[in-house]
């Protein structure tokens, strides 16, 4: 009888431990894998009928040797690339990385508004502030991540007040 | 002491005289570009996002304000018309007094539809014109906005573009422009002073 209620005690941990500690880490737009650490990842909300959309995230290789992005998937899109973006002088240009993104040893590395990002080509639909993104991220060294960003509307101005959400139809 | 009051006044007179020689540049300079975006805007002819053609005349008897991009723009764009979605909001009832259009640069992929679904995200008096290459590169070269294709870019190509918002008068003449993330209250007032106009 003791044992039978440890046992049920234990399948109700464990239940607890699948079903909800994925769902506590689903909006985090955290993940860990060997030496690398992945924090502040978020996708920005897309306008209707966008096609493409962007990922930002910090990735902290702790290890000490150099490691990579090389890429990646997701669910939400059917091709996943690495970009820098620039503006300069009035005007904006953005450029695949090629050859993966250097993630040097003992640093963080910022994939963020107005540097690099996560291009996201051929949305499966739009992306509404609110959902989750899986994305799967490829290190040369740590290997495959998978992870899920939140996705939020992103104005320069920080004042939105909730009132508008793109994506939503008006 | 003689020769070293001569050496500073001949070291006083040199700064003087590069100070001067700077102003009168900086002056040049700016003239310049005044001169050159004095005369931007001008005839166009392209199709709103409902289909209906547009010319410059279709924008008259209103300030407006023009920002030129493309739907698949991951992040300046959506950026710049949310932005300017909050900024309509901030004006109130008085935003009615323009015109807002978002011009595409890449109307090879920005069809009519493709533009009435993106601009339909954002305030809906944000209107969305395209039209053929050679239109789309005129009103462009009216603005003296820069667009190129990516080198190289294969079907995801992406699209290299000014990122300025254009304030144009009732007239359609050229009165300021709004950078790429500008604070808050500075387009504010700048379209405040436009509508005032």
């Amino acid at each position: 009888m003791k044992i039978l209620s440890r046992v049920a005690g234990l399948v109700v941990i464990s239940v607890f431990a699948f079903t909800c500690l994925p769902a506590l880490a689903a909006a985090s737009g955290m993940a860990h894998a060997g030496s690398i650490d992945i924090q502040g990842g978020w996708v920005r909300a897309t306008p209707n009928g966008a096609r493409t959309g962007a990922a930002y995230l910090t990735i902290d290789n702790q290890g000490g040797a150099e490691d990579r992005l090389t890429g990646g998937t997701t669910t939400a899109a059917s091709t996943m690339q690495i970009h820098e973006m620039k503006v300069e002088n009035g005007v904006m240009s953005m450029r695949e990385v090629t050859g993966g993104l250097a993630l040097p040893a003992h640093a963080k590395t910022e994939l963020k508004p107005g540097g690099y990002h996560i291009m996201l080509i051929g949305l499966a639909k739009p992306i509404a502030a609110g959902d989750d993104v899986v994305l799967t991220l490829h290190f040369a060294k740590a290997g495959d991540v998978t992870m899920q960003l939140p996705a939020k509307d992103a104005s320069a101005m920080q004042t939105m007040g909730g009132a508008m959400h793109m994506g939503g139809a008006k | 002491m003689m020769r070293h009051r001569k050496l500073t006044i001949i070291f006083v007179m040199g700064l003087v005289a590069i100070a001067a020689l700077a102003v009168s540049l900086y002056t040049r300079m700016d003239n310049v570009a005044q001169s050159r975006t004095a005369s931007l805007g001008g005839p166009f002819t392209l199709t709103d996002d409902t289909g209906k053609p547009v010319t410059e005349a279709s924008l008259m008897g209103k300030p407006s304000v023009i920002y030129f991009g493309y739907t698949f723009c991951p992040e300046v764009c959506p950026t710049t018309l949310l932005d300017l979605t909050h900024l309509i909001a901030k004006l109130g009832p008085d935003a009615d007094k323009a015109n807002y259009v978002f011009v595409t640069i890449d109307p090879q992929r920005d069809t009519v539809k493709a533009m009435h679904d993106y601009v339909s995200s954002f305030d809906k008096r944000i209107r969305g014109y395209t039209g053929t290459a050679q239109q789309v590169a005129q009103i462009a070269k009216a603005y003296g906005v820069y667009y190129a294709r990516e080198p190289g870019g294969g079907e995801n190509y992406a699209m290299d573009h000014s990122t300025r918002v254009y304030l144009m008068d009732a007239k359609g003449h050229y009165v300021e422009s709004i950078a790429y993330q500008e604070p808050e209250a500075s387009a504010l007032s700048k379209l405040k002073r436009l509508l005032a106009s």
